[in-house]
């Protein structure tokens, strides 16, 4: 039976500074939850408590409302994924993968059965005597994986498990611990700073920054409808603008931006909040980059959320080019598109802003 | 890869070379020619000398060397005098013969036999005691800690003295009337003042101060640099703390904490301050360096003095051999970690 974890108002201070703040966080039987946020936003700290090397300052942390802070790390059954494997150097395969069984005092039948089972899972089966460093990367990592799963832990955590491999490696290991972790049904805690990993394996993610979780939500809750600023440009969102809801009818709203002056029109019809927006509320609009659409030669284009712009970089990455643009009032834009396109720098062009792809944020910065 | 060596590359080798030949090669020839060379003595007891055509042999009562034939068998006129000997050795070279007389010397005499006994009673015990103390120290502070600096400053402090200033502080620490004894006595533990001075313990206790200071600098930094996610991995799969320490700990730092310890260990085997100043160079820490000290300055018998410290060097290559064997038990790899 899969294990829920509870975080309860838990911070973990070291001298002055805050680690963790107060934070709660409840991920259900079997979830994936990723802790995702950018180096010293406090998420290696939480993964820590939860497995048992720092203790809280204060609050609580529960397996299955089974309260864990008393509990030494040997007993909590947490398994645990590290980002540089921590494979043991003096054990083969099949020894590193049976040590936690060892421990646990399994005969040895029985331990050889699991080992090999484990080795399957992981489709390493002819490796058990090889010893950790003559394995690859991408096998040193299934090894390690086998290890913490071999012994069926309540909970397994995962510190940034994918970043030491290339990309092609890192996409498939990806598919794999996302069809692992529907198999096994372990409840897991990934952190990681990649939003891509965090989107594409997670059930749930907390986006944390400065020790605080600033939204916990299922990935498209996060992707269509960040909470704030940080969220969205966390998360691939760009082109922020500040300012004001000047007019609103039913699901399309008038901004009017207070930097520049530019007026908007937005779709809101997707948005999980509809009825909080008011005439007069102070709003962040962002766009994604991928979003926007260039317009090139036009000479008097018309209709709504067209900016004039000059190009001003201009940079191809394989699968997209992107593009910063300058606004003769001094706003950037930063688009993307798909494929390989030719503006040069100085280029004039048009940039629109679909009212239906702009989200919304509450408040400003 | 292999980078492939050419010829002019052992060119390099020279600047290190050529020390190595004056100060080391050399110097090892001229000792092995000293060990495997005997003086002559005449029936008096005294060395003979030659100049390739006569020897010279000793006449005791008017103190002079006789001029002898050895062709003829004829003891001539012409008597030298001792200092004309010495002072003109390049012509008078002392008759020598080759062969293994000293080392036989040094194993049938006790006062020779009983350094290896002596050095060794020692060097072990203290060297174990030295492990225990630097090591469960280094695993200690191996953690950021409160104080860590103060601390390891502290115990690597004695390698700054050398051992002369740590005898002559212990030599007013131990002494019956010094703290040590009468902190005891305050106490009430003793009745009377306890001798460690200038027994077996002074130089045991002298050795270890030095040589766990020694020993704690290089096992610090094994232990520092072992990777901390191997013993949380441990923990995480159900090992307690003892078992990640005998299992994972242990083994891995085991081989840099010995290559450590067998530097530690082959310098205390030619001790000499710690034996003569605090010890009781007599009788119980009658150590190589002291035998061998013992005949080169005070005996002039330089090829005693080169036997003695053939067999102290020997017992070095000993020990770097056993302990070389015993580290080869052990995983040999990084114990950090392999990205």
């Amino acid at each position: 039976m899969a294990t829920s974890v509870q975080v309860k108002n838990v911070t973990k201070r070291y001298g002055k500074f805050f680690a963790n703040n107060n934070i709660s966080l409840t991920i259900n039987e079997g979830e994936f939850v990723s802790l995702l946020g950018p180096s010293g936003c406090g998420k290696t700290t939480l993964l820590s408590l939860i497995l048992g090397i720092a203790d809280v300052t204060s609050g609580d942390i529960y397996f299955n409302e089974q309260k864990i802070d008393d509990i030494p790390i040997h007993k909590r059954d947490v398994g645990m994924v590290f980002q540089n494997y921590a494979l043991f150097p003096h054990m083969n395969v099949f020894d590193n993968i049976a040590f936690g069984l060892k421990m646990r005092k399994i005969s040895k039948s029985e331990i050889k059965t699991r080992v090999e089972q484990a080795l399957n899972s992981v489709q390493l089966e002819d490796l058990g005597k090889r010893f950790p460093n003559t394995l690859s990367g991408g096998q040193q990592q299934r090894v390690a994986f086998a290890r913490a799963i071999v012994v069926n832990p309540k909970v397994l955590l995962l510190d940034e498990p994918l970043s030491n491999l290339d990309a092609k490696l890192r996409e498939e290991m990806r598919f794999e611990l996302k069809k692992l972790h529907k198999r096994l049904g372990i409840t897991t805690i990934y952190v990681t700073h990649d939003q891509v990993e965090a989107l594409s394996l997670s059930t749930r993610i907390a986006v944390m920054k400065d020790g605080l979780i600033q939204q916990y939500g299922t990935p498209l809750e996060i992707f269509l409808d960040p909470a704030n600023t940080f969220v969205a440009g966390f998360v691939g969102f760009a082109n922020f603008l500040m300012g004001t809801i000047i007019e609103r009818q039913d699901n399309l709203i008038l901004f009017k931006d207070s930097r520049y002056g530019y007026q908007l029109k937005i779709d809101i019809s997707e948005h999980k909040e509809i009825d909080s927006f008011n005439l007069g509320d102070t709003v962040t609009i962002t766009i994604k980059p991928e979003n926007i659409q260039l317009l090139h030669g036009i000479e008097d284009a018309r209709g709504e959320n067209i900016f004039h712009c000059k190009v001003n970089v201009s940079d191809y990455t394989g699968s997209v080019t992107r593009y910063e643009l300058n606004t003769e009032q001094g706003y950037t834009i930063q688009v993307s598109e798909i494929g390989y396109s030719e503006y040069q720098s100085g280029t004039e062009i048009l940039a629109v802003f679909p009212t239906e792809k702009i989200s919304l944020i509450k408040g400003g910065n | 890869m292999e980078q492939q060596i050419k010829k002019g590359d052992y060119l390099l080798l020279l600047p290190s070379a050529i020390p190595i030949t004056i100060l080391f090669i050399l110097p090892l020839l001229y000792s092995l020619s000293l060990i495997f060379t005997t003086p002559v003595y005449d029936e008096l007891g005294k060395e003979i000398y030659s100049d390739s055509n006569y020897e010279y042999h000793y006449k005791g009562e008017i103190n002079r060397y006789r001029q002898y034939n050895p062709e003829t068998n004829e003891y001539t006129g012409n008597d030298l005098r001792p200092y004309d000997i010495k002072s003109r050795s390049e012509i008078y070279k002392q008759v020598k013969t080759w062969g293994f007389q000293n080392i036989k010397t040094f194993f049938m005499t006790k006062r020779y036999r009983v350094t290896i006994l002596n050095t060794f009673r020692l060097v072990i015990p203290a060297s174990l005691v030295q492990f225990l103390l630097a090591f469960s120290m280094a695993y200690y502070l191996r953690k950021k800690i409160r104080g860590k600096f103060f601390l390891t400053t502290m115990i690597i402090f004695p390698l700054t003295l050398g051992s002369l200033i740590i005898a002559s502080g212990m030599t007013n620490l131990f002494r019956t009337s010094g703290w040590f004894n009468l902190f005891l006595l305050k106490v009430g533990l003793i009745e009377n003042p306890i001798v460690i001075l200038y027994t077996y313990w002074g130089t045991f206790i002298a050795i270890t101060i030095g040589g766990t200071a020694f020993l704690f600098s290089g096992f610090l930094a094994i232990c520092e640099q072992f990777d901390p996610n191997l013993e949380v991995a441990a923990l995480t799969l159900g090992a307690n703390r003892f078992k990640t320490f005998l299992l994972i700990f242990l083994p891995l730092t085991m081989p840099s904490l010995l290559g450590i310890f067998s530097l530690g260990t082959v310098l205390m085997l030619g001790l000499y301050p710690s034996a003569v100043l605090v010890g009781d160079p007599v009788n119980t820490t009658r150590v190589f360096a002291v035998a061998a000290f013992e005949e080169f300055q005070q005996a002039f018998n330089y090829n005693m003095a080169a036997t003695v410290s053939l067999v102290l060097t020997l017992s070095q290559v000993v020990v770097l051999i056993v302990l070389g064997r015993i580290r080869r038990l052990f995983y040999i790899g990084f114990g950090g970690t392999f990205k």
